[in-house]
């Protein structure tokens, strides 16, 4: 007998990727060799096998997430940042817009195995950012916008060292304004403790293509849900803001000096991780709150950024937990649309 | 199209779940089969000026898909593997069972994945497009970005190496001796 066929040569052959004379002597090989043919009964079938490969179809929250991509996207080419702008800030223009590809590799490891249900939580999530935000919602930049947060400008020109002090425990006043009960009660909205004073970290500094500032992370320990996202948000800042401000910086605001250490609410990793994910997703706008907190029960980073100088355009960002200078997952997005309290 | 936002979306929704299942069966994990999407979605989108009429489109996105998992193949092969990727496949396997019988469908779904990694990206890629999906060798050569011929050798050297890994699914009784010509190296005489 002819020596064994390799499986290479069987493969080969079936593809009619042999010439003519070694196929022929394939073919006599096989039909005097019970082995060499149950390979190549084994390889034909192998097709079918793999074919025959059942996995599931798309789960909802996966393309919820990137329907949410898309529309983050799509907001922010609709805003007028169709590419990454550079040089000077365009204020008037709002061209600071932020944009990112959500690829990071941290995001991933942290936001990946969901319980059962937050994934249900963050498909809902997603419905309504899309359903109340996208492509509209930053096509509201306009005029009509105008009273969006004096608060928020008129903030970012008081800046001043105060903002430290405002993290010692104790010194801000512990009720809350009776306002921001009504969402919190109605959701289960903020965690214990939440009544208590804003927990500040230490001042970060970021530099992202070439713009600098920065701002004081905190923990208001305000469990963010996406139907509340906007409402929370401007409770948040205002809470931050209500003892003194936290010391947030766009490019040549001169802001407060090292505060507190901070505590150990504020891990080393978290805050290396900080000026990259900050920078990011401002792009360039100023930043007025940068929270430690959890949307939809899962750990994420509210950010509420304006742009420079200006009274509009305040946006509310909560990115996932892990975000950092190679990524940002977007969880949801939206515009501030009436003034902070 | 133009990046047109909505356009975009249409053409998103039109396409998901041909383009999902091109990357959970290259990539095994829900998670990361989802970032690659989104990756190549995204990346699609800034760059859809360029492109015109439908089919063109298809093969293009399932050319930046593909190219995305390859990418996330490649560096996944620096590391470890992730032990979890395959236990959250089953699971979503199992809740999504209905009628079928979710131990037998599940374990040899998982041995042909779990196979299919042993292999290099290139050929896992071709045997996802051509083996798995049924799509034909031109149109995998298209999406690849090579050649026909290329294609065909990436797909019988895949499977020559899958043999010894899955030749127990089709024969559980008796399994063939399988004279394997290891490491995808040349033909042997």
């Amino acid at each position: 007998m002819t020596r064994h066929v390799s499986a290479e040569k069987l493969a080969r052959s079936r593809d009619g990727d042999l010439s003519p004379a070694a196929a022929r002597r394939v073919t006599a090989h096989l039909a005097g060799c019970p082995r060499c043919r149950a390979a190549a009964d084994a390889l034909a079938g192998l097709p079918a096998l793999l074919a025959a490969t059942q996995l599931p179809p798309m789960p909802d929250h996966l393309a919820a997430r990137i329907e949410t991509a898309l529309a983050t996207e799509s907001a922010h080419r609709a805003a007028g940042a169709p590419e990454r702008p550079r040089g000077p800030l365009r204020a008037s223009r709002r061209s600071g817009l932020p944009r990112w590809v959500v690829t990071d590799e941290q995001a991933r490891r942290h936001a990946r195995r969901p319980g059962p249900a937050r994934r249900i939580l963050a498909a809902a999530a997603v419905v309504a950012v899309i359903g109340g935000g996208g492509y509209a919602l930053v096509a509201t930049l306009g005029p009509d916008s105008g009273s969006t947060s004096s608060t928020a400008s008129g903030a970012s020109g008081s800046r001043s060292a105060a903002g430290p002090a405002a993290g010692s425990p104790g010194s801000a006043p512990a009720a809350r304004p009776s306002g921001l009960n009504a969402p919190a009660v109605r959701s289960g909205g903020v965690l214990p403790g939440a009544a208590g004073a804003p927990d500040f970290g230490p001042v970060v500094q970021y530099n992202h293509d070439g713009r600098a500032g920065r701002f004081t992370p905190v923990r208001t320990s305000t469990a963010y849900l996406a139907a509340d996202l906007g409402q929370q948000a401007s409770a948040a800042l205002a809470r931050v803001r209500s003892p003194g401000p936290s010391g947030t910086g766009g490019p040549g605001h001169t802001s407060a000096g090292q505060g507190p250490a901070g505590g150990g609410a504020f891990s080393a990793a978290t805050l290396a991780r900080l000026p990259g994910c900050i920078g990011r997703v401002a792009g360039g706008q100023s930043v007025l709150l940068v929270d430690l907190a959890t949307f939809q029960g899962a750990p994420a980073i509210v950010i509420v950024t304006a742009p420079p100088g200006s009274a509009t355009g305040t946006q509310v960002w909560a990115v996932a937990a892990g975000c950092s200078s190679s990524g940002a997952r977007v969880l949801a997005h939206r515009q501030l649309s009436e003034p902070a309290p | 199209m133009a990046g047109d936002p909505d356009a975009f979306g249409v053409l998103f929704g039109r396409h998901r779940e041909r383009l999902w299942a091109v990357a959970i069966r290259t990539l095994g994990d829900p998670e990361e089969a989802a970032d690659a999407l989104q990756d190549a979605m995204i990346s699609a989108f800034r760059r859809a000026g360029g492109f015109r009429g439908d089919s063109a489109v298809t093969t293009w996105l399932h050319r930046i898909v593909v190219n995305a998992c390859l990418d996330r193949l490649r560096r996944r092969a620096a590391r470890p593997a992730t032990a979890g990727a395959d236990q959250q496949v089953l699971e979503i396997l199992a809740a999504d069972g209905g009628q079928r019988d979710p131990s037998a469908d599940s374990d040899t779904s998982l041995d042909v994945l779990a196979a299919l990694r042993t292999l290099p990206p290139e050929q896992q890629a071709a045997l996802v497009l051509v083996d798995m999906l049924g799509y034909g060798v031109a149109d995998a050569a298209q999406v690849l970005g090579v050649s026909v011929g290329t294609v065909k050798s990436r797909c019988s050297r895949g499977r020559v190496r899958l043999l010894p890994h899955l030749a127990h699914l089709r024969n559980r009784t008796a399994a063939p001796h399988v004279q394997s010509s290891q490491e995808g190296g040349s033909d042997q005489p």
